[in-house]
C-alpha cells in the first residue's frame, strides 16, 4: 500500500509534486492518503484496475475536491474517515461501463458533504454508506446520484446516518436522478439520537453513561468502514 | 438484600405493579412465575432502572440503600444483574470489547487483560460458545440459545449479588437449557451470599434450580408464595386456578 501523508499542502512521504493545491494521481496501488491542515485542496484521482484508497482527513475551514474517475470494469473500494471542523467536501465520481464503486464514510464534526456519482454508461453499481456522529455540530449530507437515459443495468444503494448527540440539526438529502428504466435503486436516510435501549443494555453492565456512548458511536463509525486488518491498524494509530 | 415495599409501577399511564411486595435475603432463590403481562418483567425493568417505566409509589431498598435513586450503572456496579428476555443486538460493538469494558467498569483497579482472557476462555468452553463470537457486534447473527448464553458469561464475568433471569429458558433447546441453568447454578454454589430472582413460564429451569420460594404474579401483585412444589401445581393445573382471591403465604 502506497501511504500519501498531505500536511499543509505538502506531501511528506513521496515528494509528490503539489501545484496550486491541487494533486493529479494515477493509482497503481492501494492507496492510503492521510490529509492534515490543508486549505482548499483539489485531488483528481484515476482509477483503472480494481483498487482500494483509504483517506483520512482531518481539516478546519477549509474546501476539499476529490474527483474521481473509475473506468471501465474496474472497482474502487473506498473508505474515508473526517474528522472535521466547518468543513466542505465536494466528491465526484465518475462511473464508466462495468466499473463499481465502494464508497464508505465515517465523520465526527461539522461538515457539509456533497457526493455526486455519475453512472455515465451501463452496467455500473455504486454502494454509498454515510455514518456521521454530530455533537453541538451541523452536518450536511448531499448525496446526488444521476443516471443518463440509455445507460442500462445499472444498480444503485445508498444508506446514510447520522446520530445527533447534542441540541443541532443535521441534514440528509439523498438525491436519485433516474432517466433509465431499469435501475435498481435502494436508499435510507436516518438521524437519530442515541439508541435508548442500547444504552441501557451497555449500563445495566456497569458502563458508565458516557463510556456507553464512546463504545456506541466508535463502533457506529469504525464499523462502517471496510476495513482491511492494514487499515484498520493506520485508523487506530490516527483515532 | 433486596426488599420491595407497596410499589406500583406504571408505564404510559397504565399501571402494570399494585402495591407489590417481595423480600429477598441473601442466598435465597425466588421463582416468579405468572401468565404473559402480569407484570414479571416489568419488575426486572424497574428493578434496574429502566425510565420507561415509572415508580407511582413505594421503596425498594437494595443493600439498605434506597435502589431507585441510582442510575443503572451504579445499580449493576452495586452488584444487579439481569440477564435479558431479548438481548439487545448492538451494531458496531464487538463482544470483547464491550465485556472488557464492563468488567472494567466494575474493577476499582486495572483490568488484568490476561486473568480477563483467561475467565473468558474457560467460561466461553464451559459454556459451548464460539470462540469467534466473542469478536463477533454483541448478540448480532447470534441464534436464541447462544444470546443467553452470552447473558450468563456476562453474569459470569461481572460476579452479581443478585441475579434476575427474566425468561433465559424461553427459546432454549433442551441441551442449552441445561447448560445455562448448571452455569448460573455453579455461580450460585460458588458465590453463597449472591439471591437470584427466575422469571419464567416453565418449571423445567426450576429442575435444575431448585427455588426456595415461587411466587405467582396476577393484576401486578403476589398472590400466591409456595416452595418449589408450587411450579409443578402451576405446570399442571395452569394459572387460571389462581386468583387475587388466594391469600399470600408470608415467604
Amino acid at each position: 500500500m502506497n501511504i500519501l501523508n498531505i500536511v499543509d499542502g505538502k506531501e511528506l512521504n513521496n515528494n509528490l509534486k503539489i501545484k496550486n493545491n491541487k494533486l493529479d494521481l494515477e493509482i497503481k496501488e492501494d492507496l492510503y492518503i492521510k490529509l492534515d491542515s490543508i486549505k482548499d485542496f483539489k485531488i483528481n484521482i484515476k482509477v483503472k484496475e480494481d483498487k482500494r484508497i483509504f483517506l483520512i482527513s482531518n481539516i478546519d475551514n477549509s474546501k476539499l475536491e476529490i474527483n474521481i474517475e473509475i473506468n471501465k470494469n474496474s472497482n474502487l473500494i473506498f473508505n474515508y474517515y473526517s474528522k472535521n471542523k466547518n468543513a466542505i467536501c465536494n466528491i465526484n465520481i465518475d462511473l464508466y461501463e462495468n466499473s463499481k464503486i465502494e464508497y464508505y464514510y465515517s465523520t465526527i464534526g461539522t461538515v457539509t458533504k456533497n457526493l455526486t456519482i455519475n453512472h455515465n454508461d451501463k452496467n455500473t453499481t455504486s454502494i454509498v454508506r454515510n455514518h456521521g456522529i454530530s455533537n453541538n455540530e451541523k452536518q450536511e449530507f448531499n448525496i446526488i446520484e444521476k443516471i443518463y437515459k440509455n445507460v442500462s443495468n445499472s444498480k444503485l444503494k445508498q444508506a446514510s446516518k447520522i446520530i445527533n448527540l447534542g441540541d443541532n440539526y443535521s441534514t440528509i438529502r439523498p438525491i436519485m436522478l433516474i432517466s433509465n428504466d431499469d435501475t435498481e435503486a435502494t436508499h435510507s436516510s436516518i438521524i437519530c439520537p442515541v439508541n435508548n435501549d442500547d444504552m441501557l443494555y451497555l449500563m445495566s453492565r456497569g458502563i458508565s453513561y458516557n463510556d456507553s456512548v464512546k463504545l456506541l458511536t466508535y463502533g457506529f463509525l469504525v464499523n462502517n468502514l471496510e476495513l482491511t486488518e492494514e487499515e484498520k491498524k493506520l485508523l487506530d494509530t490516527y483515532i | 438484600m433486596l426488599k420491595i415495599s407497596n410499589l406500583s409501577v406504571s408505564v404510559e399511564d397504565k399501571q402494570i405493579l399494585k402495591d407489590f411486595d417481595l423480600n429477598i435475603k441473601p442466598g435465597e432463590i425466588h421463582a416468579i412465575m405468572g401468565p404473559n403481562g402480569v407484570g414479571k418483567s416489568t419488575l426486572s425493568r424497574v428493578l434496574m432502572g429502566d425510565n420507561h417505566y415509572k415508580i407511582d409509589s413505594g421503596e425498594i431498598t437494595f443493600l439498605d440503600e434506597d435502589l431507585t435513586k441510582l442510575k443503572v450503572d451504579e445499580r449493576a456496579k452495586k452488584g444487579i444483574f439481569i440477564a435479558y428476555q431479548h438481548p439487545r443486538e448492538i451494531e458496531g460493538v464487538n463482544n470483547i470489547d464491550f465485556l472488557k469494558a464492563a468488567v472494567d467498569s466494575k474493577n476499582d483497579e486495572p483490568l488484568n487483560l490476561f486473568k480477563f482472557a483467561t475467565e473468558v476462555e474457560n467460561l466461553t468452553k464451559e459454556l459451548k460458545l464460539k470462540d469467534g463470537m466473542l469478536y463477533r457486534n454483541i448478540n448480532q447473527g447470534f441464534s436464541g440459545g447462544e444470546k443467553k448464553k452470552n447473558e450468563i458469561l456476562q453474569m459470569r464475568l461481572l460476579k452479581p449479588k443478585l441475579v434476575i433471569l427474566d425468561e433465559i429458558d424461553s427459546g432454549l433447546d433442551v441441551d442449552s437449557l441445561k447448560i445455562v441453568a448448571l452455569s448460573t447454578l455453579d455461580y450460585i454454589k460458588e458465590n453463597k451470599d449472591t439471591s437470584l430472582i427466575i422469571i419464567t413460564h416453565y418449571p423445567r429451569i426450576l429442575e435444575y434450580i431448585k427455588p426456595d420460594y415461587v411466587h405467582i404474579i396476577k393484576d401486578g401483585k403476589i398472590i400466591k408464595t409456595s416452595d418449589a412444589s408450587l411450579a409443578f401445581e402451576i405446570e399442571k393445573e395452569g394459572f387460571s386456578k389462581f386468583s387475587t382471591n388466594d391469600i399470600k403465604e408470608k415467604s
